[in-house]
């Protein structure tokens, strides 16, 4: 029997530094994009607010383009991989399982970096435009939520004083990091993400077809749906803290047309939200990475 | 310090039996597996390389169970796949130094002087800056031969390195692998016969699944000697041929067909004894007139 000599294996620190830098390269291309975008966003947000006269009330909780980032890091993480095939990667001296946690949790750093510029932009802009920050806002609030339509008689409005939290300013940090768990752990679990993806659509509008035919029985899908997108504690919980779906055009029986809201956003409730969310995707990724652990015989 | 492969089996799910009951000894040096396309020898690197199970069998490197002790293989391995998936954004230098850190190589002085070092050897040093989407088809595979020797492995895996290089980067390539194999069990994955007669110093030759040869290839070659028979012939004449004799292989000539069988007498006229060579074994090997 021969003895091999060995070197040590990098140590945990230095292989988070290594993905970080390298999953930095990745995204150069869809960064310089977003920056020529953000760009001329500034400019036309500029331009409008001159017009106006108008401050803009700096609102990152009501931004969905956070959660999207999340959504579609993973893809500029993980392109030119095989997570599942015989990759070069996996050859290497570190533990597959830790090796991919290293790689999601690389893409996560530049994700925050990449979001809290985006809130930082928001912030910037508004302080350039004379906006506000944290100040009290008069809402037009439904008296009752039954009563949320696109005409609404006046009386049925209330007016309210209102003053956003700063822990919604988390909003957007939290709702990338779910979405990014999520669509890693989408990534890293299956060997066909999209497949997935459209076969679930798929699937749910066949299934939902055949339930409808029979009778029209919904098969419970609609109510399921409509709490897991639009719930207390549905998506839009956690992307914009409900804003999107509390808050509605309506016009007036006086023909104005205004902004309504059905409730005012809740922290709390958008803290749970984020909790089950970040919780769910955490779990998930930690269920797929698993499907990378070593394949130890007994 | 060797490689020991026993029993080992794999089927696919759809059936396919990569590997039946393969057992191989490969020594020190530059050893090189022989087959055609879909023989099995990417699944058997893929296992020695610890990124396959087989469904039986064992592999030992000196005192390392590969099959179990994966990380303890992958310290000493130097692997280098058919594709080698580059970040075509980033130089040379950048993911030489990358990959240098992934294999341990954390102190940064000593890295970059490997690292300078595996350029030179590589011949890649004037290029160390330009971003790797901008090599050639060979630069990558000599860069590729780069970080496969990162960190001095005992154990490196060369698959299928040479298909689709222009001849002058597969004999800048073969110089390179032929400095390999003095203080490592180099394993070259091929089914380009000339690359194995050029560099191992010993070889299997694989077919669906199966070892059907493990010799030296200077043996091997002399083994055939007065068994190779040779005749050109026009293309209509090849059917019978065949029928008669045991054509090992065929080739054009000038619009002309270069027939070789086997035989251990003179085949008839026509026939004149050749000096066989790898190519010979290998085809005779497959036919089933090599024993």
């Amino acid at each position: 029997m021969t003895s091999t000599t060995f070197h040590s294996p990098p140590r945990t620190r230095d292989v988070l530094l290594a993905q970080i830098r390298a999953v930095g390269v990745a995204p150069q291309g869809p960064a310089l994009a977003a920056m020529a975008v953000v760009a001329l966003a500034t400019l036309f947000i500029t331009i409008e607010s001159l017009k106006t006269g108008k401050g803009i009330a700096f609102h990152p909780e009501r931004q969905m383009l956070p959660g999207i980032m999340g959504l579609l890091l993973p893809i500029m993480v993980w392109r030119g991989e095989e997570r599942f095939g015989a990759s070069f990667l996996w050859t290497l001296p570190v533990d597959r399982w830790r090796h991919a946690l290293a790689k999601v949790f690389a893409g996560w750093v530049w994700l925050m970096g990449g979001v809290a510029l985006f809130v930082f932009w928001s912030l910037a802009l508004t302080l350039l435009s004379g906006g506000t920050i944290l100040a009290e806002e008069t809402l037009r609030l439904l008296r009752s939520v039954s009563l949320a339509s696109r005409t609404l008689d006046p009386a049925a409005v209330e007016t309210v004083r209102w003053t956003p939290e700063p822990l919604l300013w988390l909003a957007p940090l939290t709702s990338a990091t779910a979405t990014y768990l999520l669509a890693s752990a989408l990534g890293l679990g299956t060997r066909h993400p999209l497949r997935w993806i459209v076969g679930s659509v798929i699937g749910f509008y066949v299934v939902s077809g055949v339930g409808e035919a029979a009778n029209g029985v919904w098969l419970g899908f609609e109510p399921l749906l409509e709490s897991v997108f639009e719930g207390p504690y549905g998506l839009d919980a956690l992307l914009t803290a409900r804003t999107t779906f509390l808050n509605i055009e309506a016009t007036l029986t006086t023909g104005d047309r205004v902004e309504v809201w059905r409730a005012l956003p809740d922290a709390g409730q958008w803290a749970t939200a984020t909790l089950l969310w970040m919780g769910a995707g955490l779990v998930t990724l930690l269920a797929a990475a698993f499907r990378h652990r070593e394949g130890r015989r007994a | 310090m060797e490689i020991q492969i026993r029993n080992l089996s794999k089927t696919y799910a759809n059936g396919v039996h990569a590997l039946k009951d393969v057992t191989l000894t490969i020594p020190r040096g530059m050893f090189g597996l022989l087959g055609p396309n879909g023989a099995g020898k990417s699944t058997l690197m893929r296992m020695i390389a610890t990124l396959q199970e087989p469904d039986q069998g064992s592999i030992r490197f000196g005192d390392i169970d590969v099959l179990r002790q994966k990380e303890k293989v992958r310290e000493t391995l130097g692997y280098l796949p058919q594709e080698f998936g580059v970040y075509p954004k980033v130089t040379g230098a950048q993911l030489l130094e990358h990959f240098a850190v992934l294999k341990g190589i954390t102190n940064r002085r000593s890295r970059r002087e490997i690292v300078d070092a595996l350029l030179h050897q590589t011949n890649l040093y004037e290029v160390r800056n330009k971003k790797l989407g901008g090599y050639s088809g060979g630069m990558r595979q000599r860069f590729g031969v780069a970080v496969a020797l990162l960190g001095d492995p005992k154990l490196i895996i060369v698959d299928e390195p040479t298909a689709g290089l222009d001849p002058a980067e597969r004999v800048r390539f073969l110089n390179l692998l032929s400095e390999l194999g003095e203080d490592a069990v180099v394993i070259l994955s091929t089914h380009i016969v000339d690359d194995v007669s050029e560099l191992c110093s010993r070889l299997a030759i694989i077919s669906k699944g199966t070892i059907l040869l493990e010799a030296e290839p200077l043996q091997a070659v002399a083994a055939m000697r007065g068994r190779i028979w040779q005749r050109v012939i026009e293309k209509t004449g090849l059917d019978e041929i065949r029928r008669a004799h045991s054509v090992i292989s065929t080739k054009l000539l000038a619009g002309r067909t270069v027939v070789r069988v086997h035989s251990t007498t003179a085949p008839g006229a026509g026939f004149e004894p050749v000096e066989p060579d790898l190519e010979d074994v290998y085809f005779s090997t497959m036919t089933g007139h090599y024993r």
